[in-house]
């Protein structure tokens, strides 16, 4: 399954964190690393696959706690309308 | 009902309103609200409002070239290159109030600035912003000072010009009426911007971070939503904002 960014979402680094505004709902989001991470590999068009192997390759931490990790940012995004399923 | 034009001066914008108003009601809310805050055209132009007339008129089509804003019907247009911003609204006072908020919100993000939710107090030449949600003091903080020293205690602008940050009285207020004749219209050198506390009023919070700062900021700007460039351009300036004091 792939995902695609919120197309009303404006987001910017500042300072060493990313926030993301939905101009729609005018509703905050700030991103933690992993989140910012995941982030930017949907931005890239990434799949779940794809972003476990980027995490696991660059963290070298457990591919099962990462994919653990991943689906559960990945369905927080979902429910705060920062992603959506890419159809 | 009377067509209104109304023309807004910027620097370093110019902007054309079309009103569908009706003249009573727009001349109503000018005296009872909003006259001290608009003023005449020869003022110094340092200052982002220059002017703000109207007359009446027939034929406006300011909906038609861009840098324009348009208000119809209970919709609200404004189009800048080939962005194209809409709003809907319908007539009274209080929605008057609140176009007018957007259009001030507008016009600040588009020259590097914003509306903070904040009580604006003179301190020392420049002034200090107090910003914080509702109920969170901020009426009650301008309240202690005299009026001449407050810009406002709810809404104030910001601007940052030459890595510097200004504000001026605002014609956005709550319980405390700015009196300005002290400072009239000139920018005002933002000293500090300092928040505070959603749980204990009145209390200021102990920033530190640049990460809280950002936080607090975010937080209390009023969020041109609806427009994602917009939302992107206010976040654009307030990442200069933070550099300024981190």
């Amino acid at each position: 399954m792939r995902y695609k960014l919120n197309p009303h979402l404006a987001y910017r680094k500042i300072g060493e964190f990313l926030y993301a505004v939905d101009s729609k709902t005018s509703m905050l989001h700030k991103f933690n690393e992993t989140a910012e991470i995941i982030f930017e590999c949907i931005e890239k068009g990434y799949d779940i696959d794809k972003i476990v192997k980027k995490i696991v390759s660059e963290y070298e931490i457990e591919e099962n706690v990462v994919r653990t990790d991943v689906e559960e940012i990945i369905e927080e995004m979902l429910e705060k309308n920062i992603i959506e399923i890419e159809k | 009902m009377s067509k209104l034009c109304v023309y807004l001066e910027l620097v370093p914008k110019k902007i054309f309103i079309s009103l569908n108003i009706d003249k009573n009601f727009f001349c109503n809310i000018i005296d009872d609200y909003l006259k001290k805050f608009f003023f005449d055209k020869s003022f110094d132009g340092q200052i982002l409002y220059s002017c703000f007339f109207y007359k009446e008129t027939e034929v406006c089509g300011a909906c038609v070239d861009n840098e324009k804003i348009f208000i119809q019907g209970g919709v609200f247009c404004f189009s800048l290159g080939n962005q194209k911003f809409c709003f809907y609204c319908i007539e009274n006072s209080f929605v008057f109030n609140s176009i007018l908020r957007i259009l001030t919100s507008i016009i600040l993000c588009l020259n590097n600035g914003f509306l903070l939710h904040s009580a604006g107090i003179i301190k020392n030449g420049g002034c200090v912003l107090y910003s914080g949600k509702s109920g969170s003091g901020k009426s009650t903080l301008a309240k202690k000072v005299n009026n001449t020293e407050v810009l406002s205690d709810e809404l104030c602008p910001v601007i940052l010009i030459n890595k510097n940050l200004y504000s001026w009285p605002s014609m956005f207020y709550s319980e405390v009426e700015p009196k300005f004749t002290k400072y009239g219209y000139k920018l005002i050198k933002i000293k500090e911007i300092k928040f505070l506390s959603e749980v204990d009023k009145g209390k200021e919070v102990f920033v530190k971070k640049k990460e809280n700062f950002v936080d607090l900021l975010l937080t209390n700007i009023f969020w041109l939503s609806k427009n994602k460039f917009l939302v992107q351009t206010q976040m654009n300036v307030v990442e200069k904002v933070a550099k300024l004091f981190f």
